[in-house]
């Protein structure tokens, strides 16, 4: 009914009227942002699609067709190894960052200034941890004569060869993950105040302990925000490449070969664009079944107050 | 719900999209390895270099004056763009450089874009895919990737504008392929093992024979392990080790890859084994480093473990012995030396030969290619240029460069220049191919995988040696 008479009054409209409708308005301010998107995100999207198809090479490119698919689902062992070793990496750094930034922010609820001084000092390695020069101060602590193995070997045990150990290494890669729990953690926080004070004080009267109410209140309360953050978590997680280029260059043994260090690989080091182009082509499906299972399960324990899902 | 998911998967997409697009900007300005910077320069004609060496080796060259214009671009302004790869020496001087080209021509800017070997690698064909690659830029050996994008200098060497009066022609055709003239050599280089002389002497050990073997190799580093206590060997190129110059150290003409660039010459994967064990053994006795220990040495000659005092013997290209030994004289680690690389058998051949270390090229779509050229002409040319530089990027190919540069040579770089004359002087060099196929990095990679594998115990060196070679052989059938 509304829209009937939105679209009889809008023939009516002059120019100018419609220049400065609510909608050209916000048009306008957003312009920036979807110009920006069109220009930097959708259309190399297209294009990388296209050249998934081909096997450009910076020079020159023809259409080869599925070939590239082709040649990463029936003969590309490296490729596979890659998701696996991503997966694996996913797995043990995303619950750990999770976990972590919840117990942080969980401490640092109490509504006195000194917390949230520390909230911004906590949130201060999110701002350089995905920088290169940590990555490096990464690699010395962990290196051969680094500040780990002088404290290992200090307290009377045999030094451990991080970066030359499959096992090992990925620990070190999660570690820094972990250490940049600052914007979960704001999240978090945010969430956790949302929680009313009275379901606590309910608790407390019927005689429920910190632990207990933590498990029965904060986390089914928090949950639709931790489902949140680990969707996008999970999906950072997958992009993860600034560890395997400079930390490890992808080693020991391909260990480290994230799928997004392999997709820079094969497009920049072996100039095989096209097939860099479908390897994150799937890269995309991957993602996005992993993201999918995450809310498919998320039924089971995602808990909405005031049955809001759906 | 629906849409959070939808908002999910499209932030999903544009993320991943990101990777590819941050990777090129971040990676470029922000690396800090340099690999063995001149590993990209072969060239396919191991016969013109030979006679190109014997020439050199002649002392008294005719030396002709060469005259500069004394305006470019009829004094009208106009700007061109440098960009070349290299460490930190190479960086400074060639900057001086620079700017003693824009003081005697004052309407030419050159904007210079140094980087290091790996960024300049992953940079390069972005700005191919851009049409918009630097003016003049610096290039190995491996033009056949960018040879459309190239111009051919023949035309300005013949109008004098790059004045070749005194290189020779065999110089010359190192980099002339494909019918073109693609670049102009910066000089030339060659394979070497950089050693510490101090480190050698303590352990009791002979300097190296011109003709030792990986045998010798062997003892040596297990000798200087035990007497220092550091790794007796640091990182020895093991995919040159093992693949293109330890295959051609069998004889016979035989070579890892064919000499035109279509696949493997070698039919079984034996030939890699016996290096693959040689390392093997090595590192398990810790006379080499273990994989995280080469992981985490950088490969700019500054970060070798020689270098740093913590290992008495490498593997390097003879244009990087000045860095490293600059290094360790700053760390105080003793007197490093150069010696060849060692041999299969001690009267067999050497498996590698001099090469033309990189070169100065004009792209294409330049505006300004008769600035470009007087650019190189000034480069390769001048004695003042040249006193600047001092033979970093190789030893340089203009025999009057050669001589001005002579009397201010230190003792290394003397040494230097008598070991590339005599890896020149090899008759057995002009079997050795060192054409580098595309294919090469990809190999590589996966070559270093195996190793890593070899040496965790997961797999035997055959069985390594068997997936390099099935590898490479599935790298060479597409396209």
């Amino acid at each position: 009914m509304k829209n009937q008479m939105g679209e009889g009054l809008r023939e009516k409209r002059t120019l100018k009227q419609r220049l400065c409708s609510d909608n050209a308005v916000g048009y306008v301010f957003a312009a920036p942002f979807i110009v920006g998107f069109c220009c930097l995100t959708l259309l190399p999207m297209i294009l990388s699609l296209y050249y998934s198809m081909t096997n450009y090479n910076f020079v020159q490119s023809s259409f080869i067709g599925l070939d590239n698919y082709v040649r990463m689902f029936t003969k590309d062992d490296k490729f596979w190894y890659s998701v696996w070793r991503t997966l694996v990496y996913v797995v043990l750094a995303v619950p750990a960052k999770l976990i972590f930034a919840l117990l942080v922010a969980y401490f640092l609820t109490r509504e006195t200034r000194i917390a949230s001084l520390y909230r911004a000092i906590y949130y201060l390695p999110s701002l350089v941890g995905g920088s290169v020069a940590v990555a490096l101060v990464w690699k010395q602590m962990f290196a051969r004569k680094g500040m780990i193995n002088s404290i290992i070997m200090s307290l009377g045990l045999d030094r451990l060869n991080w970066m030359g150990d499959k096992v090992l290494v990925m620990f070190p890669l999660a570690l820094l993950t972990v250490w940049q729990f600052g914007s979960s953690m704001i999240i978090f926080a945010a969430g956790l105040k949302e929680i009313p004070r009275t379901y606590y004080e309910a608790a407390e009267i019927d005689g429920a302990n910190a632990f207990q109410r933590f498990l029965k209140i904060t986390l089914p309360c928090l949950s639709p925000v931790i489902l949140y953050n680990l969707v996008m978590q999970t999906i950072t997680g997958f992009m993860v490449f600034t560890q395997a280029f400079i930390i490890t260059q992808g080693g020991p043994a391909d260990a480290t070969n994230f799928i997004a260090y392999y997709i820079f690989k094969q497009g920049f080091a072996y100039q095989d664009m096209g097939y860099a182009s479908a390897i994150s082509w799937v890269l995309l499906i991957v993602i996005s079944i992993v993201t999918l299972l995450i809310f498919k399960t998320s039924k089971r324990w995602v808990f909405y107050e005031a049955g809001s899902e759906d | 719900m629906k849409i959070r998911r939808v908002a999910a998967l499209t932030m999903a997409a544009a993320m991943m999209l990101s990777v590819t697009a941050c990777s090129s900007g971040k990676q470029v300005e922000e690396t800090t390895q340099t690999t063995a910077a001149e590993t990209k320069a072969p060239e396919s004609k191991a016969e013109e270099t030979t006679a190109a060496k014997t020439e050199e080796t002649q002392e008294a060259e005719e030396i002709k004056e060469v005259v500069f214009p004394d305006q470019l671009n009829n004094g009208e302004p106009c700007t061109i763009r440098f960009g070349w790869w290299g460490g930190q020496t190479r960086h400074e001087r060639t900057e001086e450089v620079v700017k003693m080209f824009m003081e005697k021509y004052p309407n030419v800017t050159v904007e210079t874009e140094p980087s290091d070997f790996n960024g300049y690698f992953q940079k390069l064909p972005t700005l191919v895919g851009a049409q918009d690659v630097w003016d003049v830029f610096q290039l190995g050996n491996n033009w056949a990737e960018y040879s459309t994008i190239v111009t051919d200098l023949t035309p300005y060497i013949k109008d004098n504008i790059i004045n070749t009066d005194n290189i020779s022609d065999g110089f010359l055709a190192t980099t002339n392929d494909l019918g073109k003239q693609m670049e102009i050599s910066l000089g030339t280089n060659a394979h070497c093992i950089i050693y510490n002389a101090d480190m050698l002497k303590k352990a009791g050990l002979d300097e190296p024979a011109e003709n030792w073997t990986w045998k010798d190799y062997e003892e040596y580093s297990e000798a200087l392990k035990a007497v220092t206590g550091e790794f007796g060997s640091s990182s020895l190129e093991e995919f040159y080790g093992a693949c293109t110059v330890g295959v051609a150290q069998y004889g016979e003409g035989l070579n890892f890859f064919k000499a035109d660039n279509s696949g493997l010459m070698i039919e079984k994967p034996d030939y890699m084994v016996p290096f693959i064990e040689m390392v093997q053994r090595m590192t398990k006795s810790g006379a080499y480093p273990d994989r995280g220990s080469l992981n985490e040495m950088g490969t700019a000659p500054e970060q070798n473990f020689v270098a740093t005092g913590e290992a008495a013997m490498t593997w390097a290209l003879s244009n990087q012995v000045v860095a490293m030994a600059k290094a360790a004289n700053e760390n105080g680690v003793g007197t490093l030396r150069i010696a060849t690389i060692p041999r299969m058998k001690s009267d067999g051949p050497s498996g590698y030969a001099v090469k033309s270390s990189q070169g100065l090229a004009i792209y294409s779509q330049t505006k300004y290619p008769e600035v470009c050229a007087a650019f190189i002409n000034y480069f390769i040319n001048s004695p003042d240029a040249n006193k600047v530089l001092l033979g970093e990027r190789g030893v340089p190919i203009t025999s009057a460069v050669r001589a001005s540069v002579k009397p201010l040579l230190t003792d290394l770089e003397k040494d230097i220049y008598a070991y590339v004359a005599t890896v020149g002087s090899w008759k057995d060099s002009k079997d050795v191919f060192i054409n580098e196929p595309s294919q090469q990095n990809a190999i590589k990679d996966e070559f270093k995988n195996q190793m890593d594998r070899v040496n965790a115990g997961e797999v035997t060196a055959q069985e390594g040696a068997q997936k390099i070679f099935d590898f490479a052989n599935d790298a060479f059938t597409r396209k």
